[in-house]
């Protein structure tokens, strides 16, 4: 193999390239700038106008409970008794797993990289208790139905163990509920109040109350989102269209787009972690890739300095493409 | 006490006379299609800024019931595709002119810091869409932003959050920093070429 | 207003090994290469005009 290595220091090929009196050209700045934004915009009108762009219309709480009712249910009840993914997530939305009634120290899903456990040192700062927001506080503001306020009293006065039961027997029993045209029929059992709870929870969010529940439930005007979207992503509703779309994390999902679309192409790198064991698979994930690609990205940044990769260029001498012209005219160089 | 004022003129004057912030002449080796890059990346940019800028007066559900708001929601995300597209080419360009040479290493990170804050500022574009796309990147961006700890103060479950982000800060990040960028570059000039006498005579190692 | 070509269906994946990829996503990388690479080949405009007239 021929290499060439670089005879200059890098001190002599710095002073070389301060300052250049050589020979110059007529140049019209404002000009090139002008027709290439020309060019530009002409490139991207007619891209506009072959392609278009995507625009697939958002899950709402509504549809879902509609047309995945026993999932909807589910969904529900995880939250009620604390196994879904928000009531189990720790900060920033809580501190964890309930355990009898009380939280406890989640630092064990957490992710962290070696002892740097910044979620936890961040703590809890968009509080979420997930069996209030989406159960208890909703079937409270409907209206005119003594019987679910009476079944909510009768939840929130029994003992935790007794919830625990009546919540796990009524999830066994939604394995063998039937749906059709949006309604469900669970087969009846010792469920306490909590089937009341459920069948009236999933037709408020059917009529669209639990989607203006969710947004409005502190303030009138209000653009965060947080609550409905954590609820959505414990359902399966996104993931089932995102699995179609080809949008998981698994199928290199972060530079992909809906459609036939290009997507985030230039978050090629940081997905690809993401598809490489052990990070991919690893609980700390998210953080092991966001670190790496922070990393990596100082380096980027830093290259001018990097002993090595910055000599790269000079290592393999693509430059004597771009300076074929000048190389010939100058010789000496 | 000399004058802010005086020194601010004669700081900038020194680094950047007229004749060296719009020039009317070049470096005869500046030949190469390469260094058209730079100016479609900008070409790029006002078009984001253009079309961005039509979508804002018309607010944010617009483009969702508009066909020609559809139109200019195509052009803006047309604009950001060709944006990286010629961006990373320009700088790929650099990279293999070791255009940092000569003290312009300041050229080249302030290059590099638009590149990775132009990530965000596009980031932030598609949780503003307030459609499906918008719902399940802001679901899963959640959880790298929770995990490295940003989440706390970025919540990218926020609309009116993420929009405000990028609608008014990051592109005045955004334009902070290309500005910069440019003013470095006309102050440093555009890097001569690497003199020829760097090329050592082969070394031809063993063959194995 | 519908698209002259309209990408609103299931995109079209490739495949190997640990690998996938859309091919919108493809076609933009690859035109990145191509492009790089025939730019670095290509003159800047304007740039033959001034050569021949330095010429004469």
């Amino acid at each position: 193999m021929r290499l060439r290595l670089p005879r200059l220091s890098n001190a002599e090929l710095n002073d070389a390239a301060r300052h250049y009196d050589g020979p110059t050209r007529p140049y019209d700045i404002v000009k090139e700038v002008c027709i290439a934004s020309a060019a530009v915009v002409l490139l991207v009108l007619a891209l506009a106008f072959v392609f278009s762009s995507p625009d697939e219309s958002p899950s709402t709480i509504a549809q879902w409970s509609r047309q995945m009712p026993a999932d909807f249910v589910t969904t529900a009840l995880s939250e009620l008794d604390g196994q879904s993914e928000t009531a189990n997530y720790g900060p920033p939305y809580n501190n964890g797993p309930t355990n009898n009634g009380t939280y406890y120290d989640g630092t064990n899903f957490q992710q962290h990289i070696w002892f740097i456990h910044i979620e936890k040192w961040l703590g809890v700062t968009h509080p979420i208790d997930a069996a209030q927001a989406y159960v208890l506080a909703p079937l409270r503001t409907i209206p005119d139905d003594p019987a679910v306020q009476s079944a909510l009293k009768a939840y929130l006065a029994a003992p935790a163990k007794e919830q625990n039961a009546w919540t796990t027997a009524y999830g066994n029993a939604l394995n063998k509920a039937a749906a059709a045209n949006g309604s469900l029929t669970v087969p009846a059992g010792a469920y306490g109040p909590v089937g009341t709870m459920m069948s009236s929870l999933l037709a408020l969010a059917q009529s669209g109350g639990l989607d203006g529940d969710l947004l409005a439930n502190k303030q009138f005007y209000q653009t965060d989102y947080t609550a409905p979207l954590l609820f959505l992503e414990d359902g399966s509703a996104l993931t089932d269209r995102a699995t179609a779309q080809h949008l998981l994390g698994t199928q290199w999902g972060m530079m992909n787009e809906t459609g036939s679309y290009p997507g985030q192409v230039w978050l090629w790198l940081y997905t690809f972690w993401y598809q490489v064991k052990p990070i991919g698979t690893s609980p700390n994930a998210d953080i092991l890739a966001g670190t790496i690609m922070g990393v990596l990205s100082l380096a980027l940044l830093l290259i001018p300095f990097i002993p090595g990769v910055r000599s790269i260029p000079r290592v393999i001498p693509i430059y004597k493409l771009i300076w074929r012209d000048y190389y010939r005219d100058h010789p000496a160089g | 006490m000399s004058s802010w004022t005086a020194r601010l003129r004669e700081t900038y004057l020194r680094n950047l006379p007229p004749e060296k912030l719009l020039p009317d002449s070049q470096p005869a080796y500046m030949e190469s299609a390469i260094y058209v890059f730079g100016a479609l990346t900008i070409g790029a940019l006002f078009t984001i800024i253009a079309s961005g800028v039509i979508l804002a007066l018309k607010g944010p559900t617009w483009w969702h019931t508009s066909d020609i708001g559809h139109f200019f929601n195509s052009v803006h995300l047309w604009a950001v595709e060709l944006f990286f597209f010629f961006m990373v080419i320009h700088l790929w360009g650099k990279f293999w002119m070791s255009a940092w040479r000569g003290g312009r290493s300041r050229v080249w990170m302030s290059g590099t810091i638009c590149f990775l804050v132009a990530i965000p500022t596009a980031f932030t574009g598609y949780l503003s869409q307030q459609n499906f796309d918008s719902q399940w990147i802001a679901t899963q961006g959640k959880d790298g932003m929770n995990a490295l700890g940003v989440g706390s103060f970025f919540n990218v479950l926020n609309f009116g959050q993420m929009y405000s982000y990028h609608v008014v800060l990051l592109p005045a990040a955004i334009m902070a920093i290309v500005g910069l960028h440019l003013l470095l570059v006309r102050r440093h000039g555009i890097v001569p070429p690497i003199p020829l006498a760097d090329l050592a005579a082969t070394v031809t190692e063993p063959k194995a | 207003m519908a698209a002259i070509i309209n990408l609103n269906h299931p995109a079209h994946y490739v495949h190997w090994h640990f690998f996938q990829m859309s091919v919108a996503n493809i076609t933009v990388i690859v035109l990145m290469f191509v492009v790089f690479a025939i730019v670095l080949w290509l003159r800047a405009p304007g740039t033959r005009r001034a050569r021949a007239e330095r010429k004469t």
